[in-house]
């Protein structure tokens, strides 16, 4: 009797798979509750003191230009594609 | 995000950036492209790096003179060698003689913020994941990043959500640019044909309706909605939820606290290494505080990554240009 009923839902189960016009099961994405959010800004929002944020770094090519020949200081780029202060 | 929690976050680097040059950070995508003074100098830094042609990136970092001369090129990481190159450009350096430069910024690369328009900052991260092993530190780094970038609103979608409304504009412009996952570099954006639904409603609280009887109160109101987005080959998407709540007061937006969690999976050319089958991708949005924002700092006026195609950005055209 056990050995009827498990070919039955192999049968089922094989049945059911090979039905390609049957809706794919989607996961229901549970809502984002007040609390929810709270505990993700909590924890994905830097803070604001982190030790690369302590560099002055400029956004501007120019004034930055400017700022080096009034220091006589040498420039320092950090390029990337997408910008390194923000983007990624 | 290698780099900030690397090699930046070295002290004696930070020292050295901080005491004894000027620190610069750029997006190449604009410095390549632009016809002006601005775009000359960038391009004439970079091409003097050694094994650096024409047509590969330019990612990388430079030393240089406000002459233009570089002093020190390289594109590899390691806060050891930055430790070196650092030195070896200021060994010596002469400050030379140069002029200022002048002339017309090239119009079609200003990122300036609209009028009326507010910056909100947007933060990713992974957060629930089958991830391998991670193989160094590097990629364990990888695995728990969390992103950066800012939102846009502008004034006619304040006046919206002050009416009761989310707009249309703003949903997608969520969607379309800032339900990405950024979180291992630069990731495709989304097409207007693969956003699926992108439905945001907000409901306001009575109890802070904000109206002519509780005026000295702020209208808030709690926001709601669904996002599904599916990349036109299928092999990357987003299932999510969004919550939160936004604040109206006097007719200024003073709060926009969103966030954003569901299924995502697949990756992009330069976003390679995503965990494998469906992940949970977490996006929250929060207002850039005020002082940031007057000008003190500068990563506050970096524009949204999705802006490098303005128009489409702001929904002024259907798609980039």
């Amino acid at each position: 009797m056990q050995l009827l009923i498990c070919a039955a839902l192999q049968f089922a189960t094989l049945a059911a798979s090979s039905d390609d016009s049957a809706p794919a099961r989607v996961r229901e994405i549970p809502p984002v509750l007040a609390v929810e959010v709270a505990k993700l800004h909590r924890a994905l929002i830097p803070k604001r003191d982190e030790p690369w944020q302590t560099i002055p770094w400029q956004v501007d090519l120019l004034a930055a230009r400017e700022e080096a020949i009034r220091t006589k200081r040498p420039l320092f780029l950090w390029a990337m594609n997408g910008h390194p202060l923000g983007c990624v | 995000m290698l780099d900030r929690e690397s090699s930046f976050a070295d002290a004696q680097v930070i020292e050295t950036l901080q005491k004894r040059f000027v620190p610069l950070a750029l997006d190449v995508w604009y410095e390549e492209r632009r016809e002006d003074a601005a775009g000359e100098l960038f391009r004439k830094v970079v091409y003097q790096r050694e094994g650096l042609e024409p047509g590969r990136t330019t990612q990388g970092f430079y030393a240089f003179a406000p002459d233009g001369k570089l002093l020190q090129g390289w594109n590899h990481r390691g806060v050891d060698r930055l430790k070196e190159h650092l030195k070896k450009a200021l060994d010596d350096y002469e400050p030379p003689k140069a002029a200022a430069l002048t002339g017309v910024a090239d119009a079609r690369f200003d990122r300036t913020l609209p009028d009326g328009a507010r910056i909100v900052d947007v933060h990713a991260r992974i957060t629930k994941a089958d991830w391998p092993e991670p193989k160094d530190g590097y990629e364990r780094v990888m695995q728990a990043a969390t992103s950066s970038d800012h939102l846009w609103i502008v004034r006619e979608e304040i006046a919206a959500l002050g009416a009761g409304t989310f707009p249309t504009s703003l949903a997608t412009r969520i969607a379309r640019f800032h339900c990405i996952d950024n979180t291992r570099g630069e990731p495709p954006l989304w097409e207007i044909a693969e956003v699926q639904r992108a439905e945001i409603k907000i409901e306001p609280d009575p109890k802070r309706a904000g109206t002519a009887g509780v005026a000295k109160l702020a209208a808030l109101s709690a926001v709601e909605g669904t996002i599904s987005l599916r990349s036109a080959d299928g092999e990357r998407g987003y299932d999510a939820r969004v919550g939160g709540s936004v604040e109206i007061k006097d007719g200024a937006l003073t709060k926009f606290d969103l966030a954003i969690r569901g299924d995502f999976f697949g990756s992009g050319e330069y976003t390679r290494n995503a965990p494998p089958g469906k992940f949970t991708l977490a996006i929250v949005f929060t207002l850039a505080d005020a002082v940031d924002t007057a000008d003190g700092d500068q990563a506050a006026r970096v524009p949204p990554q999705g802006a490098r195609w303005l128009d489409d950005y702001l929904g002024k055209v259907n798609g980039r240009q």
